[in-house]
């Protein structure tokens, strides 16, 4: 299976045909190359569960970057740190078993890496150009959007738990 | 020249970038590889090391690449820079050529097109 097809197929066993209608071109293609970028440098038997949105979202720690242009928006990792210590060392390969400094910086790395890819892939589509800001970690993450702003949930189910991905494309900025 | 004479400089905010390029690079044979952080620190090593080649990324705190390539370039012209970065967007990549880089590699890194990047720029 090629890896376009194993996206479609990843789509069509979650709810985002369901939701896809509410949610802008910029966060659909955000979800679309997701998926496949998991699926190329993490780990291809994955599964999307529920994609949602909220308003408000907190976690216990920050690791995010902005995607900085028309359309900007906020991009984030959140999980259970064991479960995010085995996605990092799924990503990485360098051994790392424990929610460290390391693990921190490996989550940042796949999430620079598929926000750059992202962004190369809109060039590419003449649908806009962007850029990013370095990624950054804090102790704390506390969104709480603006007016009509929707903070998209995508939780990708591994063998070894679920990795909740964060987009919220902010009000304003879109095209 | 010999590949132990030969100083290389490796310039990403990401430590498991710049552990995967060096790491591309030791196994050519390089070992004499300096690693910073950010676009600041890669101008002054510049200015204190002359590497032969420098391998810059574009996201980076403090100072961006494209920045640190327009001043690394000011300071010599004939600095051999590659930009090394997963931001290859059109507008990115006029930027980072303007700016005087030799060539441009996407992330993921693929080994065999650095090696042949890095051959090109010692030749």
């Amino acid at each position: 299976m090629s890896n376009d097809e194993l996206v479609v197929n990843v789509l069509e066993n979650s709810n985002y045909d369901e939701v896809s209608p509410s949610l802008t071109e910029f966060v659909r293609t955000y979800i679309e190359k997701l998926v496949s970028d998991i699926s190329l440098y993490v780990d291809s038997s994955i599964v999307v569960e529920n994609i949602s949105t909220v308003d408000k979202y907190k976690a216990s720690q920050e690791l995010s970057q902005d995607i900085t242009g028309i359309p900007s928006a906020y991009s984030a990792i959140d999980g259970e740190p064991a479960v995010l210590t085995q996605f990092a060392e799924q990503y990485s390969k360098l051994g790392i078993d424990s929610f460290d400094a390391l693990a921190k910086e490996a989550l940042l790395d796949f999430l620079n890496l598929h926000n750059g890819l992202f962004i190369v892939l809109l060039s590419k589509l003449n649908i806009c150009e962007l850029s990013l800001d370095p990624p950054k970690q804090n102790e704390y993450l506390d969104i709480t959007t603006e007016v009509n702003g929707k903070i998209t949930i995508i939780p990708v189910r591994f063998s070894f738990g679920v990795v909740k991905f964060l987009l919220y494309e902010l009000p304003g900025s879109l095209i | 020249m010999s590949k132990k004479d030969i100083k290389l400089l490796v310039c990403d905010d990401s430590i498991l970038a710049r552990k995967s390029i060096t790491a591309m690079l030791n196994s050519f044979g390089y070992d004499n590889i300096i690693e910073v952080s950010n676009g600041e620190d890669a101008v002054n090593r510049y200015k204190e090391e002359k590497p032969d080649v420098v391998f810059l990324d574009i996201v980076m705190p403090v100072k961006d690449g494209i920045t640190a390539t327009r001043e690394i370039r000011e300071f010599d012209h004939e600095a051999k820079i590659v930009v090394i970065s997963s931001v290859g967007t059109q507008t990115h990549l006029r930027e980072v050529i303007k700016a005087g880089a030799k060539d441009f590699i996407q992330k993921p890194v693929d080994k065999d097109l650095l090696k042949q990047i890095l051959d090109n720029n010692l030749e």
